[in-house]
């Protein structure tokens, strides 16, 4: 898990799989999408648990952005989508 | 025998000549206000053709930074343009994430992202050097025409960055 202010998530994903994120009390909204691109899904989380939202499909190595907040105040992580073990 | 009566014109009076220490005075405050309204001027229109020349320079950066009236934009035009390239690399994730998803079609950013990708490759012992070189490149590859006419050639090296 990787911490940024007010969210923890992990730090690789695989593409088309699930991903645990944990948002502070203040926040219910999970933004995720990839980094470059326009898309983005929204999720509303419970704060303070650890909750699973699904990855978008992405090419292995590819990056997404995990997001928590609004305005100035969103804060994001950066997720390395990683091949699904065999 | 008839005498003829004649006048002899006196000679006009000579104006009174100045002293020749006053006229002396005179000349040099004369010259000295000269050159000092001389060098005043000069030295304005020197100023002028300077800043002509500066503006020209950075014309385009006056030009992309006036006020598009979107706060949002305007701070990033000016991470792009105009801010240290220490504060966009330190920006990079908010810079490229939100300039790539909101502001796509934008023709200033771009030079942002140029701007970030010589930064990095630069940059031997840039903190997560790796992971803003694969960001970029991602960016750059999956973004508009005009993006990628700026900034592509960046893109094999930055992946290269370990």
């Amino acid at each position: 898990m990787q911490n940024g202010e007010g969210i923890r998530v992990s730090t690789t994903a695989v593409s088309g799989g699930s991903i645990t994120v944990n948002v502070g009390p203040t926040d219910d909204v999970v933004e995720i999408g990839v980094l470059g691109g326009t898309a983005t899904t929204t999720h509303h989380v419970p704060g303070d648990k650890d909750t699973l939202i699904p990855v978008p499909s992405a090419e292995a190595g590819s990056l997404l952005v995990v997001m928590v907040g609004k305005g100035k105040r969103k804060r994001r992580i950066v997720v390395t989508i990683v091949a699904p073990t065999p | 025998m008839r005498l003829e009566p004649v006048y002899l014109v006196a000679p006009e009076p000579e104006p009174p000549k100045i002293p020749t220490r006053r006229a002396f005075l005179l000349a040099g405050a004369t010259f000295a206000a000269g050159l000092t309204l001389g060098g005043a001027c000069g030295y304005a229109a020197g100023s002028s053709a300077n800043t002509s020349v500066q503006t020209g320079e950075g014309e385009d950066d006056v030009r992309e930074l006036e006020s598009t009236g979107n706060a949002e934009l305007d701070e990033l035009r000016r991470l792009a343009v105009k801010a240290p390239i220490e504060e966009l690399a330190e920006k990079w994730l908010y810079f490229l994430q939100v300039s790539s998803k909101d502001y796509r079609h934008d023709e200033v950013l771009p030079r942002g992202v140029e701007r970030l990708a010589k930064y990095i490759l630069a940059t031997p012992d840039l903190d997560q050097r790796k992971l803003i070189a694969n960001a970029t490149a991602q960016v750059i590859e999956l973004g508009e025409q005009h993006l990628q006419d700026r900034a592509i050639r960046y893109v094999p090296q930055l992946r290269r960055v370990r």
